[in-house]
C-alpha cells in the first residue's frame, strides 16, 4: 500500500484562498488549527497537511477503505519538519514529506521490506486532459527500466473498484503505486520488493 | 424549489472550479465532480463552503461525504433546506 500527493505552490496561490472563512475548519482538526496559527509559515504548514492527508486518504483506499469527502475525518501530527502522521479510518501510516519552494510532495513510508522510489516532474503542459495521461506514463517508463520490460508493452488498466494497476500484455504485475497531478507538476511513488538474491 | 432551478443553481456554484468545461457542458444528475469534472479536492471544499452560503445550511461531515455527484449534492441541498422548516 502506499500513497502520495504533489501540490503545485503557485497553482494553490491561484486556485485556492484558504484564509476564507470556514475553510480551514472544514479541512482540519483543532489539532492541525493549532499547528497552521502557531506556525510562522501558515501557508507551507496548510498544504503540507493537506497533501499529507491526501497522500494517506490514497494509502487507505488501497488497503480497501471506503470513499470519503470530508478531509477533517483525517487525523495529522507532526514529528518534525519532515514528517508526521496520519490516522485514518482506524489505521495509522507515517509520511513524509519533501518541502520546496515550488512543490510540496508528501508521501506514506512502507515497511524496511520495499524500496520506495518518489519522483517528482514537471508536466509539459498544464492541461488537465493530457496530465494524467503523462503521469502514467513518466511512471511506466521508470517501472520499465527498474524491471526491464518494454515500455510499449505496459500499461494501466482500472479494476471493477476503479483501482489502477500495471499490467505487462494481460499480466497483471504486483506493484503498488500512486499517481498524483497538480498545476504544473506530476509525481509518482511505487514499491519495490528488495530481491532475496 | 424545482429540480431544473436546483440544477441551474447548483452549476452556479461549480461553474468557477470545473477543469473539465466540456464534461461542464454535457452536465446531468450524474456527473462526479472530481472524475467528470476534474475539480480538484480542495476546491470541492469552496463548492460545500459556497453552498453552506447561498442557503444558509450548515453541512456537516456526513452529508460532505454524500456530495460526489450533481444528484447527491442537490440532495444534501434539499435536505437541508427542509430541516430548516
Amino acid at each position: 500500500m502506499i500513497g502520495n500527493d504533489i501540490i503545485d505552490i503557485a497553482y494553490t496561490q491561484k486556485s485556492t484562498n484558504y484564509q476564507r472563512r470556514g475553510f480551514l475548519a472544514k479541512v482540519f482538526t483543532t489539532y492541525e488549527q493549532d499547528i497552521i496559527h502557531q506556525s510562522p509559515h501558515a501557508f507551507t504548514t496548510v498544504w503540507r497537511l493537506w497533501s499529507m492527508k491526501e497522500a494517506a486518504y490514497k494509502w487507505y483506499l488501497q488497503k480497501g477503505g471506503r470513499p470519503f469527502n470530508s478531509p477533517n475525518r483525517i487525523a495529522i501530527t507532526l514529528r518534525d519538519n519532515l514528517t508526521g502522521d496520519a490516522q485514518i479510518g482506524g489505521f495509522s501510516v507515517a509520511i513524509l514529506s519533501e518541502l520546496t519552494k515550488e512543490y510540496t510532495h508528501s508521501y506514506t513510508q512502507s515497511s524496511q521490506q520495499y524500496i520506495q522510489v518518489n519522483e517528482v516532474f514537471r508536466l509539459s503542459q498544464n492541461n488537465v486532459n493530457t496530465q494524467s495521461a503523462e503521469t502514467h506514463n513518466r511512471l511506466l517508463a521508470r517501472i520499465a527500466i527498474d524491471w526491464h520490460l518494454e515500455e510499449t508493452c505496459l500499461s494501466i488498466k482500472k479494476d471493477r473498484q476503479g483501482k489502477p494497476l500495471i499490467y505487462f500484455h494481460a499480466q497483471k504485475l504486483d506493484i503498488h503505486f500512486s499517481l498524483s497531478h497538480h498545476g504544473d507538476f506530476g509525481a509518482f511513488s511505487f514499491l519495490q520488493a528488495i530481491s532475496e538474491s | 424549489m424545482d429540480k431544473e432551478a436546483l440544477i441551474a443553481e447548483l452549476k452556479e456554484i461549480i461553474k468557477p472550479y470545473v477543469q473539465d468545461q466540456e464534461a461542464f457542458g454535457n452536465l446531468t444528475e450524474d456527473t462526479h465532480f472530481i472524475t467528470d469534472l476534474k475539480i480538484n479536492s480542495a476546491n470541492l471544499v469552496d463548492i460545500v463552503l459556497d453552498t453552506e452560503d447561498k442557503y444558509n445550511i450548515e453541512i456537516d461531515n456526513d452529508s460532505m461525504d454524500k456530495m460526489s455527484d450533481v444528484k447527491s449534492a442537490m440532495g444534501v441541498i434539499e435536505e437541508k433546506i427542509a430541516a430548516k422548516g
